[in-house]
């Protein structure tokens, strides 16, 4: 992935973040997965001020 | 000596700032060596504030209860031509040509800046097993973490070095230290204290907070503090609002309410034992307690590593480009972890805060406050990457974080305060947290605590304690 991504991380580095990553993903998939879609994201684009709040 | 103690004297002159802040420094002089807790000691420019602080009481220009009051700035907040290094070493040269408004508002305040604090490197974690200015040690036992990012400032407030600190907060910085170092702890609302000059971590998760002696000292600490600010976009637009603690500790009419879900699994024995004590001493001052259930905790918490991981890249990503061989190796590794989470799952972590919110907001319309354990655990040791509890073993970092990080996503005030001891002599915190910007309430019912409680005012034998 790190590739596909076009990250340059030492060998070493990948090694030591993939388990972390694999149990994270684990772990918030059994939370994202299912149909957010009607939820607004925290963040919301305000026109008047140009900002994401 | 403490705010409470110190303020009424420095006002009638009894007490001068100077030989406060002399006093300090002795203070200093002696926990320092232990305990590492400040990278920068100001004590010139401390012991000139304190002369002015003098000079303006004396000819009637009282400024209020924090004048002449010495205190530490967590190493993150940006101070006017002293180094400000956010604990790291691609910053270790840095010196602002701006101070935070948090530090002009207590200069407004009169207080006395003497140290700026050690913390986890970029405050991204909570151990301050700092790679650059070494270890800093919690004073009840020094081979132990004094918790994070904000360690430094718990640190030398529970060993006399200060009488209050400034902290901040993306995943627990301050309540963590606070309950691992035995002292009282205020993360306010998103938005009520500018982050203007403040090195940032998570741009939606980041609080400044502060740490004092008790909840009435934080309330006084929160007025100087709190309130508007046109030069930080998050900033909420509403003015600060005095918080007026009753003299007595009743809680006739506060709904307290007590997770039945989530905030007691995985729980340290005593911690817990600790907990439901004081959840029987508010019972006691008159709160009605009723069970809840925080739907989404677990779920937030969860999530909520898909908010700051990229976030805190998104801070840092120049420093990976060019400076990652300065970086230290676990804030490293977080920093790479963060490119790999998806714009998308970002955005759907985004979703479920909402989610939480809105709930916890329903949850807020039956309680008026809620209390917790703040940390599932107490304070581990220095160089321990994983704990145990309960017999299974936890990466320290998502135990500490575990009943803090979902109250950063949701904005929430959230107030530490020490509630016992374990059976090791290591400090418990209680937390408190209630609906976005009723720091009242919440510093009410800490206030009314600590009113039939001594916990808050026991401090640590520095002078006896080795590394």
């Amino acid at each position: 992935m790190a590739q596909a991504l076009g990250l340059q991380l030492p060998a070493d580095q990948v090694e030591r973040i993939a388990p972390v990553l694999d149990a994270m993903w684990k772990a918030t998939r059994q939370v994202l997965d299912r149909d957010l879609s009607a939820i607004e994201p925290a963040i919301v684009f305000r026109a008047e001020t140009g900002g994401v709040q | 000596m403490t705010i409470a103690e110190a303020a009424p004297q420095l006002r009638d002159g009894r007490l001068s700032p100077v030989e406060l802040a002399q006093e300090t420094f002795r203070h200093i002089g002696r926990g320092q060596p232990v305990l590492n807790a400040y990278i920068t000691i100001l004590e010139d420019v401390a012991l000139e504030q304190a002369r002015q602080a003098e000079s303006e009481i004396r000819s009637g220009h009282y400024r209020g209860p924090l004048h002449g009051i010495p205190y530490a700035a967590k190493d993150l907040f940006y101070t006017k031509g002293i180094p400000t290094t956010a604990g790291s070493k691609i910053l270790r040269d840095f010196v602002p040509a701006y101070d935070a408004t948090v530090i002009e508002r207590l200069r407004e305040a009169g207080a006395v800046l003497v140290a700026k604090a050690g913390l986890h490197e970029f405050a991204y974690g909570i151990t301050n097993n700092n790679p650059h200015f070494g270890p800093v040690r919690n004073p009840w036992d020094p081979s132990r973490i004094p918790g994070g990012s904000s360690g430094g400032s718990t640190a030398a407030l529970a060993a006399g070095m200060c009488l209050f600190s400034l902290g901040s907060d993306t995943g627990g910085s301050v309540r963590i230290p606070a309950s691992y170092c035995g002292v009282t702890g205020l993360k306010p609302t998103f938005g009520r204290i500018s982050r203007y000059g403040v090195y940032p971590l998570g741009h939606t998760l980041d609080h400044v907070g502060h740490f004092a002696s008790s909840a009435a000292e934080a309330a006084l600490i929160l007025d100087a503090l709190a309130g508007p600010d046109a030069r930080d976009d998050s900033s909420a637009p509403r003015p600060a609002e005095r918080v007026e603690l009753p003299v007595n500790a009743s809680l006739q009419g506060v709904r307290v309410g007590v997770p039945v879900n989530y905030y007691f699994d995985g729980v340290e024995p005593d911690v817990e034992k600790a907990t439901r004590a004081a959840i029987r001493a508010l019972a006691e001052l008159g709160a009605e307690i009723r069970e809840v259930r925080v739907e989404g905790a677990a779920e937030c918490t969860i999530v909520s590593r898909l908010i700051l991981l990229p976030e805190a890249t998104t801070v840092h990503r120049e420093h990976l480009r060019t400076r990652r061989a300065d970086l230290g190796a676990d804030v490293l590794a977080m920093l790479d972890q963060g490119q790999f989470v998806t714009a998308a799952d970002y955005l759907d972590a985004q979703r479920v805060r909402r989610e939480f919110i809105a709930g916890l907001n329903r949850l807020f319309d039956e309680v008026d406050v809620i209390v917790t354990p703040a940390t599932p655990n107490t304070a581990p040791k220095i160089g321990a990457t994983t704990v145990e509890i309960g017999g299974h073993p936890e990466d320290a970092r998502l135990a500490a974080t575990r009943f803090a990080r979902a109250l950063n996503v949701a904005g929430v005030p959230a107030l530490a305060v020490p509630c016992g001891f374990d059976a090791q002599g290591l400090p418990i915190g209680l937390q408190i947290f209630g609906r976005a910007f009723d720091e009242a309430g919440v510093l009410r019912a800490g206030h009314a605590y600590q009113q039939v409680t001594d916990w808050h005012t026991r401090r640590p034998d520095v002078s006896a304690a080795r590394v």
